[in-house]
């Protein structure tokens, strides 16, 4: 890498706009109000066609029931 | 019998990795997702940060993003880690959320440039990261993505590559493209130029390393 790509990769990191804040409070109430939401939420269940070996399994099937002489 | 009580609590101390929460969770105790969402809120919250730069609207970001990933994850295979597979869906709810509220940038043409007679290096260091920062909120989103999680990730290209959801050497030539804008924008700031050539500071530096390396 280039000298001057590592000195903008550095005064990037040096000069990051993004500030959190630090204290267990916030991420506390953060935390409470994710899993609030979550509670009222379901684990959808993949459908079938959700697989991508869908297509495979019905090939496979298809050469199960009439296999090829 | 205390032998047996230990490794009992032994194994509740050790901690858990994501994937064995994520097969608990799956098995219906939800329990263990609150504790990936401790986890892992942080990491998400920075990242959502960069892309919509205002704490309300990125904690929406972050809440969203640990819904769906609820919702979905009978479809994580495990193929790459849970937390690339957080990061992915964090990066599309951002990208969608800039897309349905036309997020403004036009602020970050209008912003003025504190250059004016002040000849010390600090001061240019800062104005120099000032440009940097407002050059990156001009990159496109896939650029912008790229540079974010390689330079304040950590992340690898591979792990980059995931959570874009696209090649490996796509996700490098993004981030390449991303320095390469960055660098021809440092370049472009004229007054920056003649400024930094009076007091020796950062383009004065680069330039002579640069030539060195040549």
């Amino acid at each position: 890498m280039k000298l001057e790509q590592l000195k903008i990769i550095q005064t990037l990191k040096e000069h990051d706009p993004v500030e959190l804040p630090m204290d267990d409070m916030f991420f506390n109430q953060l935390h409470s109000r994710i899993m609030k939401e979550v509670d009222k939420t379901d684990v959808k269940q993949l459908s079938r066609w959700g697989k991508t070996w869908v297509f495979l399994e019905s090939t496979a099937k298809a050469q199960r029931t009439n296999p090829r002489r | 019998m205390k032998r047996e009580i230990d490794s009992q609590l032994g194994a509740n101390l050790i901690e858990k990795s994501d994937l064995q929460l994520v097969e608990e969770v799956r098995s219906g105790l939800r329990a263990s997702f609150s504790e990936l969402v401790k986890r892992h809120q942080k990491g998400l919250l920075r990242l959502s940060m960069r892309f919509v730069k205002d704490l309300d609207n990125a904690q929406d970001i972050v809440q969203e993003s640990f819904i769906k990933s609820y919702e979905k994850l009978s479809s994580f295979e495990g193929r790459s880690s849970f937390k690339s597979w957080l990061y992915q869906i964090t990066v599309n709810t951002a990208r969608n959320r800039l897309r349905e509220d036309r997020y403004d940038f036009s602020d970050i043409e209008n912003v003025q440039i504190g250059i004016e007679a002040v000849a010390e290096k600090n001061l240019v260091h800062r104005a120099v990261g000032d440009i940097l920062n407002k050059e990156v909120e001009k990159l496109p989103f896939k650029q912008k993505t790229a540079l974010v999680l390689r330079v304040y990730e950590d992340l690898s290209f591979a792990e980059i590559a995931t959570i874009m959801n696209c090649p490996y050497d796509t996700a490098k030539a993004n981030y390449r493209h991303a320095l390469l804008k960055l660098k021809e924008a440092l370049e472009g700031q004229k007054e920056l130029k003649t400024w930094t050539h009076e007091v020796g500071g950062f383009l004065t530096e680069i330039n002579t390393k640069y030539l060195e390396a040549e």
